[in-house]
């Protein structure tokens, strides 16, 4: 490049330099994708709130770290689900009742400590399930199933980036796996927790995908053109563009579009 | 490991396993070359990151087709994609004095000094290649700016390698002929 201009190569060299603000936008990629964001933004150097992470890297193989993450975060979904099941009795509704651990470092499991189906869920990643019995006389159908953030000032006080990331993780990791019902729960507790969230856009778009991909098409779709015309600048209408189309009708989504398997939830 | 372990594990496929980590390693590897060429392309900074985001979904969707080798590639025509579509929405095509205006709010602050000269060098850039036709500005991103060779940026485009020389060359002589026209009309 000896021929260019000087101030020319001295723009390219500003161009090459030009970075992120911060590794926010990063670790939001990463939870879009139903990743965890700790490990890869810690490699970003995002900062003091994933050192938990950090530390993971250095010490365990990438793979390894995989493995923990998945089978944790498989486990608290399996465990949230087996705590959703209807009850045996109609008149009891199981309402658990979800509370954040402080802000402590990312789980580190070895082999014996993997989750037991016979453990409570609170042993397998510091979210602890509680069932609490409705009001007397419930005679619902769907058992309470929104899981509300316990009160309390260390709950607010963990109200974290991170932590609203993981939220929306669940949901998003349960709607990779075609589980609307599930995804569905997840989201109303994202919703209880975090009304005024930094990634509500974000928790929106994946309320409109639950709906379409659970069956609900039309209101799916009259979701995401409203949505499109409150925000038109969103770069969100490229992922709700199978719902902007006409090419789906109630009941069955786009072709594009994995339906859930719980659709009828 | 227990009977009960077995019970957690199918929820954990290893191709499952596979593909996050491929995708974790990806944007580990390339979330920078997508969020820089997306700048590049036209994308305010206040949006690079939501537009990265949706190329590496694409990506995420397209994953089981694209070869390991091609990554890159995929993902810089998925963010020339992007950026095109969203340009439409933010791109504006701001004026010097536009940019002016904004580095002078910035300079309020008394530590900015050197960063307002960085950006007042990257908005000079910007609009230069923003003159420029789509295809002489890709081939400026990859070869100048993403320092790839003209063979990788061929693949990359899909063009002779011939091509790329030549779409440099001229590239490079637009952007020098900009960048002394605006030097000379501000002094």
């Amino acid at each position: 490049m000896s021929e260019l201009d000087p101030l020319l190569r001295r723009a390219f060299d500003a161009a090459r330099a030009e970075r992120p603000r911060s590794g926010k936008g990063k670790a939001q990629t990463l939870a879009a994708l139903g990743l965890s964001a700790a490990t890869a933004t810690a490699s970003a150097g995002a900062g003091g709130s994933v050192a938990g992470g950090a530390r993971l890297v250095s010490a365990w193989p990438w793979w390894g770290i995989g493995v923990a993450l998945v089978v944790t975060s498989g486990a608290v979904l399996w465990s949230v689900e087996e705590s959703a099941a209807p009850p045996a009795a109609a008149s009891v509704a199981a309402a658990p009742v979800v509370s954040s651990a402080a802000d402590t470092a990312a789980p580190v499991l070895t082999v014996d400590q993997l989750p037991n189906v016979a453990e409570p869920p609170s042993v397998a990643d510091g979210v602890k399930l509680a069932e609490a019995t409705s009001a007397a006389g419930s005679t619902s159908r769907r058992p309470a199933l929104r899981p509300v953030l316990a009160p309390g000032p260390s709950a607010v006080a963990s109200e974290s980036l991170r932590d609203e990331i993981e939220a929306i993780e669940r949901v998003s990791h349960a709607l990779s796996q075609r589980r609307c019902g599930l995804a569905r729960a997840h989201l109303s507790a994202y919703d209880a927790r975090f009304p005024n969230g930094k990634l509500r856009r974000e928790a929106d778009v994946v309320g409109i995908e639950i709906a379409g991909r659970s069956g609900q098409t039309d209101r799916a779709r009259s979701a995401a053109r409203s949505f499109v015309a409150r925000f038109p600048d969103t770069p969100y209408a490229l992922r709700l563009a199978p719902w902007l189309r006409d090419d789906a009708t109630e009941g069955r989504g786009p072709a594009s579009v994995d339906m859930c398997t719980d659709a009828a939830d | 490991m227990s009977a009960n372990v077995s019970r957690v594990l199918p929820l954990v496929g290893v191709a499952d396993v596979t593909r996050e980590e491929r995708l974790r390693r990806s944007v580990d590897e390339h979330y920078l070359f997508v969020w820089r060429s997306l700048r590049r392309l036209g994308v305010p900074e206040s949006e690079a990151d939501d537009v990265a985001q949706e190329t590496f979904l694409v990506f995420s969707r397209k994953l089981d087709g694209v070869d390991a080798s091609a990554e890159r590639g995929f993902l810089f025509r998925a963010a020339t994609y992007a950026a095109m579509h969203a340009q439409r929405k933010y791109r504006r095509q701001r004026t010097l004095e536009e940019s002016a205006a904004i580095l002078d709010g910035d300079g309020e602050h008394p530590s900015v000094e050197e960063d307002a000269e960085r950006q007042e060098t990257l908005v000079l850039l910007d609009s230069l290649l923003a003159k420029l036709s789509d295809d002489l500005r890709v081939v400026v991103i990859l070869c100048d700016l993403e320092e790839m060779t003209m063979n990788e940026a061929a693949e990359i485009l899909s063009v002779p390698v011939g091509t790329v020389a030549s779409r440099l060359r001229r590239a490079r002589a637009g952007l020098s002929a900009g960048m002394t026209r605006i030097t000379r009309s501000m002094r």
